[in-house]
């Protein structure tokens, strides 16, 4: 068995360049994997987006008898790669728009994404570049009866390739008008899987029985037309996905679809309902609930709160300060310096390896980690440290979960704390609600997961002030704050804690945040979701702070990337 | 659908080829079109075409107060390219063709049924030029000549060459999207009225069952 | 309007029965054709000292255009080849007929043995197939029904042909010779119900026939249980003395049990079976005639039973056939499942729909009667303290609680136990439902879940059944 296996493999490997010709340009794929090993994967091909990287499990090849169709294998695993989805982004976007058609059936997402990509893949590989996928497809069998979903592309294969019916899908079975517009659709969006996968999505959901989708027995079986999916290891969160305007966007039924219908055919907009746009709105992006759910879909393992870090740090992307920009001399005027401890955080390429197992043999990043110093030049304009931040944001009862939709604070929150990193500052991130109810960093750090992490933290419960860690951190002996920082605090009313604390006896008055502003030097800003009217009273209370009222909350990440830029931008350096 | 025992008649790229090199001349005005079909007439069987053959040939030919101009000279076009196809030695010499030809009582015959059905079928549903310079119209036009020639493509079983046809259909494929768009909009539009607040309150009933 | 005092919701996932949870309207877009002094007597009704809480608030949403609906309902069909018309038309305009005639399945042509019949689930799954596309959908109303297999189906409903039912009852009524004349004194009609939860609302009959001149007599759906004092309740329903009392078993068989001085025109039941000892009962205590109404939801009235022998087909487009369990029609006589066609609502014309109640049909001089049309037994469960629940509270949580299917039984010796088809994909547990089911009878509920509706056993299957 081992030995024609062997020699199957060998076969394979000799068609591998006509596989990629089919494509019709060089592609700098290495040869695929040939496993002679069962991979137990439910299909006999399948590839990965992170490692572009086709797979074939010969012992599925031999056990169902397509020994002969090494080409219209190994040119559908590379279609994988060059038409539908291509890379992880396109693959997630993809998903995200099979999603949305599916409606509540987020357990297909994976099939449905797969058989959409094979549908434009096959029909391109059997009409244009010559290649039989039909006959391998009916080397493996039609789809019965009993399976409506492999019926639907059955049949839709039968019609894009003028084949008699039986032949991909059991007789009689399928509604032949959905076969019918599936195979306009496919044809319609030959080169656009993101924009068709939504359209194709909803013809599933709409005429498919609901009972056999939610069975979750039935898909397993994608028969002879599908392929194995992408199998990569990839479980990032590609930057692209919150952003896109598009991907939360009502799905259209084909019948519906100029594209697909013709425009003279649709009789009538139907109202579709846009988001309305804005810092956080962003048409009809996906929410981080959205986007968590699509990646669990999906199968990653990723978490609402990773997600909703990543989320953030994509929206505060256009409004972050622009990284500093070395002025005058060159780095070839620096001057080597001793070492300093690399943190979790700094740039990974800037560890000084020698030094660091110097230093200790057992490696912790952020503990026994340094990085080389570089002095600048006597001639070089002195570059003053930038003020850290100290970040306090109110996660009480009345704020919405960052992590399940968009939240103005955690965006602003987001904004404040990149920018400061990315000019070099540390931060410590707080956020807050009830009494002794604190997630955050615990310290000032630059790593920007753990400040992330605390920025899209929610707890939503009651409304006081974390005076203690704001003494600690200005005012403990010795203070964790080492340089001077701004206090920066994002809240509403519930910001009269902060003067005014309630304790056994009531409301009390404490002096703690007036002395931990004077002691930590940088500054104070409160940013206040608050009626204009309220603005004299918290002033009165808040001493030296700086009193902003916001009132939308587009104003909220406005204001967050004007300070931003006062404070960490470069034309700052010079005040501070 | 064609029967089942429909002959089998030319290949359909035999078809689709003659019309890939259609002269030019057949899109020019100034052909006169029955003309064309009158000189088929001899030419197949020495029928002259009697006038009401003529008459009716000219009226779906002809200007008329009805009639827009693009039509006419789309309808001539369509006539000029079955005269083209009908004038094919490999489409005259195939049994099948024969068997068809025997069928309806005649070469001319058969011919009027083509010319006549095509153009009504057929009529603006293209731009003329396409009907021989694209894939898609070349393979429209092949299969309804076949079609109402009486013949089967070569090789194709009734049931297949039907379903082929409808999948090339562009008359087909307008009528059952519009019936398909109708339908999908109205059951949206179901869905909201059922989801609306005036429809949630429903009515006071008046009995149990 | 009293609404306070109405006790809370007594389960999380029944929240459209907090009071007016689902009333949006005006009561000018309630009864569009209601005059001032309608409004004034609507209103007393409504402030009535002794009316119960109101959980709901509706009306009958008729124009002047309904008119001629209504007199159609009046004189009954006239015509005897609407079904052929209704297979033409359903051909044009009918989604699923549309479809199965591109297809060369059906055409509008095609005898009406030759479709196939339409189930349930067909509604349940694509209801946009059987409403037809030509009719404006600007009054549509969501009715809904609980059916036999346990997933909630909403059916679209036209006021019109809502309001046509209770032309039919008058039609009914006048039949058995009682006289049902508008008694401003009186309240028109009383649709009685007995569940923990359900909507009560107060309305004006304005499409009951009427000489010119007179007011539309008033009606109101009540709850038996939905008082918060049950002295109030009989003051109210004896005080209001109603004309129609519209009702089923159930509740029936309640009110009889309460020994009210009440002296109704009619009794109409429906919805389950009537024991003839509780028609006799009515009969007896009343004096007055019994109607047994049946009909769907989705098919409205079908036919009737005056006088307990056999279910006389109601004067409406309405034709029934029997069919064998491979969907075959038998003979008349033979016992069947009972298959409608019906073309009264705009909204859901119907060709064959299986009704999943059996019945044999005979024709005698009173036209086709239903002979022992069964599948609408009522069923009771003993709660831990004694008292008996009827199925329908349970049938409100179960569906709520997301179950595609179920069967609910209770042993003799009062344990329960459920048997659950979950909605698959939906995330949703089915040990809640049965812990809302113990909740509601202070009993342990034992739970099997299924993984498909076979798990409940051939044919159709029952939801509730209780031994000894």
């Amino acid at each position: 068995m081992t030995a024609d296996l062997d020699a199957l493999r060998d076969r394979w490997l000799a068609a591998w360049p006509q596989a990629l010709a089919a494509w019709g340009r060089t592609s700098r794929m290495h040869a695929p994997v040939l496993h002679t090993e069962p991979c137990h994967m439910g299909s006999w091909a399948w590839y990965a987006t992170d490692d572009p990287e086709v797979h074939v499990d010969l012992t599925v090849v031999a056990e169902r008898g397509i020994e002969d169709h090494a080409l219209a294998v190994l040119a559908h695993e590379v279609g994988h790669h060059l038409l539908a989805p291509v890379d992880r982004l396109t693959s997630l976007r993809i998903a995200a728009r099979i999603k949305v058609g599916l409606v509540d059936m987020d357990h297909l997402v994976g099939l449905v994404d797969n058989l959409w990509c094979d549908l434009l893949i096959n029909d391109r590989l059997q009409r244009q570049a010559g290649i039989d996928r039909a006959a391998l497809a009916q080397t493996v069998g039609a789809a019965q009866a009993d399976n409506p979903l492999g019926v639907l592309v059955g049949r839709t294969y039968e019609i894009l390739w003028g084949l008699p019916r039986g032949q991909l899908a059991a007789e009689g079975s399928a509604a032949e008008d959905h076969a019918m517009l599936c195979s306009r659709l496919v044809r319609a969006y030959a080169r656009d899987p993101v924009g068709g996968a939504a359209g194709f999505a909803r013809l599933v959901r709409t005429h498919i029985d609901p009972a056999w989708l939610r069975d979750p027995d039935n898909g397993a079986d994608v028969g002879g037309l599908a392929c194995g999916g992408d199998h990569g290891g990839d479980d990032s969160i590609p930057f692209g996905l919150a952003s896109d305007p598009t991907l939360g966007a009502p799905a259209t039924h084909p019948a519906l679809d100029p594209r697909v219908v013709g425009t003279t055919d649709v009789p009538e907009a139907t109202p579709v309902e846009l988001t309305p746009g804005g810092a956080g709105g962003a048409g009809n992006a996906l929410q981080p609930a959205a986007l968590h759910a699509l990646l669990t879909a999906m199968g990653s393992p990723t978490t609402a709160q990773q997600v909703a870090a990543a989320w953030y740090r994509e929206r505060a992307a256009p409004h972050l300060v622009p990284f500093p920009v070395r002025e005058g001399p060159t780095t070839s005027e620096q001057l080597l310096g001793g070492l300093d401890p690399w943190e979790v955080g700094d740039d990974l390429s800037t560890i000084d390896w020698s030094g660091t197992m110097t230093a200790s043999p057992v490696v912790v990043p952020g503990m026994t980690t340094v990085q080389r110093a570089y002095l600048e030049d006597e001639s070089v304009q002195e570059r003053p440290r930038p003020v850290d931040l100290d970040l306090y944001l109110d996660s009480s009862g009345s704020m919405p979960d960052p992590s399940a939709s968009y939240a103005p604070i955690a965006l602003a929150g987001a904004v404040l704390a990149l920018s400061a990193l990315r000019a070099g500052a540390r931060v410590q991130a707080t956020t807050w609600s009830g009494p002794g109810l604190t997630i955050g960093t615990d310290g000032f750090t630059r790593d920007v997961d753990a400040v992330l992490q605390a920025v899209v933290a929610h707890i939503g419960g009651g409304t006081s002030f974390p005076l203690a860690l704001l003494e600690r951190t200005h005012l403990g002996t010795p203070p964790t704050a080492t340089g001077p920082t701004h206090v920066a605090v994002i809240s509403d009313s519930g910001v009269t804690t902060m003067f005014r604390p309630w304790s056994a006896e009531g409301e009390t008055s404490s002096d703690v945040a007036a002395r931990a502003l004077e002691s930590a030097g940088g500054g104070g800003s409160l940013v206040l979701q608050i009626p204009e009217s309220y603005r004299h009273g918290i002033e009165a209370l808040a001493g030296d702070y700086d009193v902003y009222p916001v009132t939308t909350d587009d104003d909220l990440v406005t204001f967050a990337r004007d300070f931003s830029r006062a404070t960490w931008g470069r034309q700052s350096r010079a005040r501070t | 659908m064609p029967a089942p025992e429909t002959p089998a008649g030319p290949a359909l790229a035999t078809v689709r080829h003659r019309l890939g090199v259609a002269p030019p001349d057949l899109f020019e005005p100034g052909v006169v079109v029955p003309a064309l079909v009158a000189d088929l007439a001899i030419e197949l069987d020495g029928t002259l075409l009697d006038a009401d053959s003529l008459v009716r040939l000219d009226d779906d030919l002809s200007h008329g107060p009805a009639t827009p101009h693009d039509v006419i000279v789309t309808r001539r076009v369509l006539v000029g390219l079955v005269c083209w196809l009908v004038l094919d030695p490999d489409v005259r010499t195939d049994p099948g063709v024969r068997e068809a030809v025997a069928q309806v009582g005649g070469p001319t015959r058969w011919m009027l049924r083509i010319v006549t059905d095509v153009q009504r079928e057929l009529v603006g549903l293209r731009a003329d030029k396409d009907w021989v310079l694209r894939d898609e119209g070349r393979e429209e036009l092949a299969r309804a000549f076949l079609r109402f020639a009486g013949v089967l493509p070569a090789g194709e079983a009734a049931a297949a060459a039907q379903d082929r046809w409808l999948a090339v259909s562009t008359a087909y494929q307008r009528d059952l999207v519009r019936a398909m768009a109708v339908e999908q909009a109205r059951a949206e539009e179901l869905e909201r009225a059922l989801a609306a607040q005036k429809a949630k309150e429903a009515a006071a009933q008046y009995a149990n069952y | 309007m009293r609404t306070t005092e109405q006790p809370a919701v007594p389960d999380p996932v029944l929240g459209e029965y907090a009071p007016m949870g689902a009333a949006t309207l005006t009561d000018a877009e309630r009864w569009p054709t209601l005059d001032d002094d309608g409004h004034a007597r609507l209103a007393a009704l409504r402030g009535h000292a002794d009316a119960p809480p109101w959980v709901h608030a509706t009306g009958d949403r008729l124009t002047a255009a309904d008119e001629p609906v209504l007199a159609a309902a009046e004189r009954g069909p006239t015509d005897t080849d609407w079904v052929e018309a209704l297979i033409a038309r359903a051909h044009a305009d009918v989604p699923a007929y549309r479809r199965a005639q591109r297809e060369g399945r059906s055409g509008p042509g095609s005898a009406l043995s030759e479709l196939p019949p339409v189930t349930r689930r067909h509604l349940v799954d694509d209801l946009a197939s059987y409403v037809p596309v030509d009719v404006p959908l600007d009054r549509v109303l969501e009715g809904s029904s609980s059916g036999s297999t346990g997933a909630a189906l909403r059916v679209p409903l036209h006021p019109a042909s809502v309001a046509a039912d209770l032309v039919l009852l008058q039609r009914l009524v006048a039949s058995t010779g009682a006289v049902w004349e508008p008694d401003p004194r009186r309240l028109g009609l009383a649709n009685v119900v007995d569940q923990r939860v359900a909507f009560t609302y107060a309305s004006a009959m304005t499409a009951f026939r009427r000489a010119a001149g007179l007011p539309a007599p008033l009606m109101a759906r009540l709850n038996l249980s939905g008082w918060p004092d049950p002295a109030g309740r009989d003051r109210f329903l004896t005080g209001l003395d109603p004309q129609v009392l519209s009702t089923s078993t159930l509740p029936l068989v309640r009110l009889l049990g309460l020994d009210l001085d009440l002296h109704p025109v009619a009794v109409v039941s429906g919805a389950t079976d009537l024991p003839a000892s509780v028609r006799a009962a009515a009969a007896a205590r009343w004096g007055c005639p019994v109607i047994d109404l049946y009909g769907l939801r989705e098919t409205g009235p079908v036919a009737a039973s005056l006088d307990g022998g056999g279910h006389v087909l109601v004067p409406r487009r309405v034709h029934v056939e029997i069919l064998d369990a491979s969907g075959q029609t038998v003979p008349d006589g033979s016992r069947g499942e009972v298959v409608v066609t019906v073309d009264e609502n705009p909204y859901l014309p119907l060709l064959r729909y299986r009704t999943g109640d059996h019945a044999a049909l005979v024709r005698d001089a009173r036209g086709a009667v239903l002979v022992g049309l069964e599948g609408r037994a009522p069923v009771l469960f003993r709660a831990a303290d004694g008292t008996l629940r009827p199925s329908i509270d349970a049938t409100q949580l179960l569906q709520a609680y997301g179950l595609a299917a179920y069967h609910l039984h209770q042993g003799a010796d009062g344990s329960v136990h459920l048997r659950a088809l979950p909605l698959r994909g939906l995330g949703l547990d089915p040990r809640a439902a049965a812990d809302a089911v113990a909740r509601w009878l202070g009993r342990p509920v034992g739970l099997t879940v299924l993984d498909d509706v076979g798990g409940l056993g051939p044919g159709k299957p029952r939801r509730f059944s209780v031994d000894g």
